[in-house]
């Protein structure tokens, strides 16, 4: 059942949880009752999870169940009395001090309702007026709310549904605004403790960097939720890249395996394992950057963090010497997917759950072979067990028609292009095969020389992305690829001021901004 | 120059081969060798200074032809210079990607490609029938000529030939 109301003039709609309702025992049941299951009996039966995610009913977040369950609330399958209670006013039932409806907004928090609205009536109104209409009209005030004028928190007199109530009050004109007054979990924004956390704004854009305030990936609404690590392990995120300094301060303890395709000068390459800890690895700055972008650790009192920073790290160097063939690419892009494929010691189960790559030309031109094209269908529908590994690419930088570079606009490839902080397209390639744009004009991370850096490129909207397609998995850890895929397509946030077509899909744009914390209720 | 193509994923893709140049490892011409001096100017009309370049950083250096085979050692490997769309440059190897329509060994590979003047370099394993080849006898042609003909032969899925390109990081 939807329920649609006026806040600040605005239509808000809710989705009632029909499986559940909040229950708040009285504190002698709770002292009374023996147990927990017992007091739940008392007013139905226990809700269950319905998910490996731990949600359940509609798509109940479970960090706000624990944090309504701590507050003192229950959620119960109710018996039919309880149930009919909570969807009427002024309503009890025997031994619960408050039983009220659960609903869910638009970004999947827990709302309940309660029996009070916040009511606002003309300011030059004499006071023994409007509590004249107050009373006329069913509700009795609670208190007045003194920092603005003829303001009230008022509680219905009668037994009514509250949102017949509220419909009711909201079309007397003698209200400047009428709202319910519902419980939400309201708690502190988590907020990493990285010394240059404010640096990047693609996480968190307060505008104070010249750009737009929101213009970014609410990465740390997300992080409330998720930090890249699953319910059984960390996400993995491969990240495939001329080289990187897997030993960089804040890189290192998120890498837990690689391998490089070291060059052989006429265009053969041999493999060589890398094992956390070892020296050696090429060391480039752009793949540093990349792996920083996707899973740079937090709160470890250096530089900023990744979108992912709880994610493990697998580090794949290829075309070192930044030339070479795509048969050495495809080779670093089945690795990822499955170790066992050029290492024998391996097991598939330690592949990628994420692969993320950034190399490329930066021209329009970049015409797909036949063996990069079967490793990236490899990877996407063998990866992860069968489940496929969503790839993530760099679209080309450039006004280019996307199509012309058949990497990128390969089916089975995520191509990112690159947002600015003010959330426009800022010149990636364009076209149908754009997914989506990231955050990638002047963003900040790791280099080499364990520095840290301001870097523009496509190179690092994907692995962006990518480790917000980690952030999914962690959530989600059995979706498939394309699972990830369509929801970070359909959680995007529509900027750019542009027009999109019908499939939400504009050719300069993509789907929109990736919107981590979306894509992970 | 020379117009060249081959068939890759099922299209002709066309490029020019500088059939008056070779690239060389600058390990096997000789420790000083540097590119020609007007080399650059040479195929600078369409390629970009920054391909030339990252071709030389990554140990390449590019000779006149005959200038080459008279300094170079004899052991020294020389890669043919081509032009993609858009400039970019490329260089020929003598190696193949190709698979075969059934899964064969690499004996049975090997025995199959033997009328092309191919060998088994390696075996790719993320699909069946997928290997590595390297064009042994020339007399009949190229890489690109190889590929060709084993594409033609039945044999196969696809054959195309190896190039080394640019393939740098995505940053303006």
């Amino acid at each position: 059942m939807k329920w649609t109301f006026r806040l600040r003039g605005k239509d808000v709609t809710l989705t009632s949880v029909q499986s559940a309702v909040a229950v708040r025992p009285s504190d002698e049941a709770r002292s009374r009752a023996a147990s927990r299951p017992r007091l739940v009996r008392q007013f139905g039966g226990a809700v269950r999870d319905t998910s490996a995610g731990g949600r359940f009913g509609l798509d109940l977040p479970a960090r706000n169940r624990q944090l309504f369950e701590r507050a003192g609330w229950l959620f119960v399958e109710p018996k039919p009395e309880v149930e009919g209670a909570a969807a009427i006013t002024r309503a009890t039932v025997a031994d619960a001090a408050a039983v009220q409806q659960v609903f869910v907004d638009g970004s999947g928090n827990v709302q309940i309702t309660t029996d009070l609205l916040t009511v606002k009536l003309d300011p030059e109104m004499p006071e023994s007026e409007v509590k004249q209409r107050l009373k006329g009209d069913g509700l009795s005030v609670v208190r007045q709310l003194r920092f603005t004028p003829n303001t009230y928190e008022v509680r219905a007199l009668n037994r009514r549904p509250l949102p017949e109530l509220l419909q009711a009050v909201q079309d007397k004109p003698h209200y400047l605004f009428a709202e319910p007054m519902l419980l939400q979990a309201i708690t502190g924004r988590f907020r990493p403790t990285d010394p240059d956390f404010g640096r990047q704004w693609q996480h968190s854009n307060d505008g104070s960097n010249g750009g737009t305030a929101g213009a970014d990936i609410r990465a740390e609404q997300a992080w409330e939720l998720t930090r890249g690590r699953g319910p059984d392990r960390p996400v993995r995120i491969a990240v495939i890249d001329n080289g990187m300094q897997v030993r960089h301060p804040d890189l290192k303890a998120g890498v837990v395996a690689g391998g490089s395709f070291q060059s052989g000068g006429f265009g053969s390459s041999t493999f060589v394992k890398y094992k956390p800890g070892a020296t050696g690895f090429p060391d480039e700055a752009h793949g540093t950057f990349c792996m920083g972008m996707a899973g740079a650790r937090m709160n470890n009192k250096r530089g900023g963090c990744g979108a992912a920073p709880e994610s493990d790290l697998i580090a794949v160097a290829c075309l070192d010497d930044q030339v070479g063939t795509q048969t050495t690419l495809a080779r670093a892009v089945a690795f990822a997917a499955d170790p066992t494929r050029e290492d024998s010691t391996s097991t598939a189960a330690a592949g990628a759950d994420v692969i993320a790559c950034s190399l490329g030309p930066n021209g329009a031109d970049w015409e797909l072979t036949s063996i990069l094209d079967i490793a990236i269908r490899f990877a996407a529908n063998q990866g992860r067990g069968g489940l496929g590994t969503p790839i993530f690419w760099a679209a080309s930088n450039g006004h280019f028609q996307i199509e012309r570079d058949e990497v990128s606009s390969h089916p089975d490839v995520i191509a990112v292009g690159r947002s600015d902080h003010n959330d426009q397209a800022d010149g990636s390639a364009f076209g149908p095969k754009l997914e989506f744009l990231a955050p990638g004009v002047d963003v900040y991370n790791t280099t080499s020389g364990s520095k840290y850096r301001f870097w523009t490129g496509t190179s690092f909207a994907a692995p962006l992305a990518a480790g917000v397609g980690a952030l999914v998995l962690a959530r989600n850890p059995q979706w498939t690829g394309q699972q990830v895929r369509e929801r970070l397509r359909e959680t995007c946030d529509k900027v750019g001021g542009v027009t999109y077509n019908s499939q939400g899909h504009h050719n300069e744009y993509g789907h929109g901004r990736v919107n981590a914390a979306r894509a992970v209720q | 120059m020379k117009e060249r193509s081959f068939v890759q994923r099922n299209k002709r893709v066309q490029l020019h081969e500088l059939t008056d140049l070779v690239a060389l490892r600058k390990e096997e011409a000789g420790g000083d060798a540097r590119s020609g001096s007007d080399i650059t100017e040479r195929i600078a009309p369409d390629v970009p200074a920054s391909q030339l370049r990252a071709f030389e950083k990554a140990g390449w250096v590019f000779q006149e032809r005959g200038a080459a085979a008279a300094a170079a050692p004899e052991t020294a490997q020389q890669a043919q210079v081509f032009v993609k769309s858009g400039g970019r440059l490329a260089l020929g190897t003598n190696a193949l990607t190709l698979q075969f329509k059934d899964r064969l060994s690499e004996e049975e590979a090997n025995a199959a490609l033997q009328p092309y003047g191919c060998r088994v370099i390696e075996s790719l394993s993320f699909a069946p029938g997928l290997f590595r080849v390297a064009v042994v006898d020339t007399a009949q042609g190229d890489a690109m000529d190889t590929a060709d003909r084993v594409s033609n032969s039945g044999l196969v899925e696809f054959a195309e030939p190896e190039l080394i390109e640019v393939t740098g990081p995505r940053s303006p």
